[in-house]
Parts: structure tokens; sequence; C-alpha cells
């Protein structure tokens, strides 16, 4: 399931609309994660406070967002963009692949709930689709 | 080697550069199944590649078989799986129709092997097939690429090592990749 040109034009324009909020989203669908997908917080048990409003989780939420976007402008070639992102992840961070797709759940949840209109069917698809390659090119380097 | 040069390994895998050999090293990551068949992809590199080779010119004069059993099995052990074999009279593995259709599959496998540079688009007619007529969810291929592995390593103790199973566990992630490629 790659990306064709139509997903492309359709991701990056709704992103346009998104990106300004993209610290909040990031925040949200990272803390919406914790508290539903509890299992997942053993990924953070260096932080006390893992509650959605929490300076760590709203921190941490921004920069995976921004990571994202960052991934959307270099839509056309993923797996080369996210080679360092790859590592971090396999050596050091050692997320389970499984985890990026309960993120990437909850980040459509956060999109479809900030912009109810604009996060029509074709845009929930082309986003599931891009935040699986995401997910694929994050977990090149785990073997 | 830059890209090989890291403070620690990974805890269980061989460094594939290194070609280090640990006595019972596991792969770092168990599959998991899902509906949505995103699970972590990992290309093939040219180590992958070389062990499939071999693997494939050992295992290959005995294609029809494996293809009958590891489909006898898929029915065995996931009996949802029959549900797109309705027709199906008989599903143990040696049953004619099961062996035809083990056959059917192993060609595909084989279409696979020799498009290997470039999975979708040597197998773009056969995700076709799948994704618009068979309509099989994708996260059956999992269960298949399980039961291949069974077959394997019981058909072939010797040479179904850990290295190989880890790159012929690459190799069918890979094609079932290509294979949902059609799908969405």
């Amino acid at each position: 399931m790659s990306l064709n040109d139509d997903d492309k034009a359709v991701i990056s324009g709704f992103w346009g609309k998104a990106s300004s909020r993209a610290a909040e989203i990031g925040a949200d669908a990272l803390g919406r994660m914790l508290v539903v997908y509890p299992q997942t917080k053993t990924y953070f048990d260096h932080w006390k406070d893992k509650s959605p409003s929490s300076h760590n989780v709203r921190k941490h939420g921004k920069k995976i967002m921004d990571a994202i976007g960052d991934a959307i402008t270099l839509m056309g070639d993923l797996n080369n963009a996210l080679l360092e992102l790859s590592q971090l992840h396999a050596f050091t961070l050692r997320v389970d692949p499984s985890n990026f797709k309960m993120l990437s759940h909850n980040i459509l949840v956060v999109m479809a709930n900030y912009f109810p209109d604009d996060f029509t069917p074709d845009v929930h698809l082309a986003m599931d689709k891009f935040l699986a390659a995401v997910a694929r090119a994050l977990s090149e380097r785990y073997r | 080697m830059g890209r090989w040069a890291l403070a620690q390994s990974p805890v269980g895998v061989t460094l594939q550069s290194d070609c280090i050999k640990a006595p019972h090293h596991h792969a770092v990551i168990i599959p998991v199944v899902s509906s949505t068949g995103t699970e972590a992809k990992m290309s093939l590199n040219s180590i992958d590649k070389e062990r499939i080779r071999i693997l494939w010119s050992k295992i290959s004069k005995d294609s029809d078989a494996i293809g009958a059993e590891a489909l006898g099995r898929l029915f065995a052990a996931h009996p949802q799986t029959k549900t797109y074999f309705t027709h199906f009279k008989d599903f143990t593995y040696n049953s004619p129709q099961v062996k035809e259709h083990g056959k059917l599959v192993m060609k595909g496998i084989k279409q696979a092997y020799e498009n290997i540079d470039d999975m979708v688009t040597g197998l773009l007619d056969l995700s076709e097939k799948h994704a618009f007529t068979l309509r099989v969810d994708p996260s059956n291929f999992k269960l298949l690429s399980s039961c291949f592995h069974v077959v394997l390593s019981k058909r072939y103790p010797n040479d179904y090592t850990d290295e190989a199973h880890l790159s012929f566990d690459k190799f069918l992630a890979n094609v079932a990749l290509a294979l949902s490629e059609k799908y969405r």
C-alpha cells in the first residue's frame, strides 16, 4: 500500500490546515495512547506524571508530531528520510513496532476530533496509509 | 561501515555485517498479528538475499509438497482461513484440492523470489488478484507465513538455521507487503 500521487496531495492539503496545531495534536495523541493503551506506559517509566496534560507528555507529543510533520515534507522517500530515527527506535529506544500502530490510531482519532469537517474518509484513508508507511520506515533498521 | 558503528548492538540480534554467531540468539521483534498488515517491513539486504538463495536452492525441488503441507497446516491450525475455500471438500494436506492449490501458492512464492529486487512491481498482477478478486484479508498472509516456517524447519532441520529463518521471515513479510499493494 504505497502512497500514490492522490494520497500525497490529500495529505499535503490536510496538513496545510492541521500543521498549525501540530503540538496539540501530538500531545493529545500521545496522552490518549497512554490512557487507552496503558501497556505503552512501559516506555515512559522515567516520567512520574504520565497524564495527558503533564509537561512531559505535552513536550514529547510535540516532538513526535514535529517529526511527523517533517516526514510529510519528505513523503517521497520515507525510508531514507527516517533512517536515523529508525536507528534510534531500533537500537536505543527499542520500541516494539506494534506500538506504532497504536500511536497512529490515536493520531487519527485526534485529527478527526480537531478537524471534523476536513477529516473526510479520503483524508482518513490517506493519513492512515501515510502513518503506516512512517511505521514501516521506522521499522527499517530493526532487523 | 558507518551504519553499523554503534556503541551497543540490539540485544539478542546478530550484527549481520560482522556475522557474529551467538548460540541461542532470537530475533528481537516478534511479528504481531494485526488486521491492518502494517507491522515492521524491514527491507532485504544482500546478506538476506544470499541466505534466501541458498535456502531456495535446497527447498525448491520439494516446492509442491511444501505448499500443500503449509496450506494443510494453515487450515488445521487456523480454521478461520477455510472461509476462503468453501468449494474445497477436503482440507487435509494430501487432498487433491489442497495439493493443487499449494502448487499454485508456491508458483507465486517463486515469482516473488524471481522478482526479489522489486517485489511490488513483480507481484502486481497477484496483488490485484488478491485485492479485487480473492479479497483475502492481509492478516492471513502472516498466518500462512507462520505455517511455512513450521514446515521448512521440520523438513530441513539442518538448513533452517536461525539466520535462514530470519531472512526467510523477512522475505515472506516483503511478499505479504507486495501482495497488499493494490488493496488501497
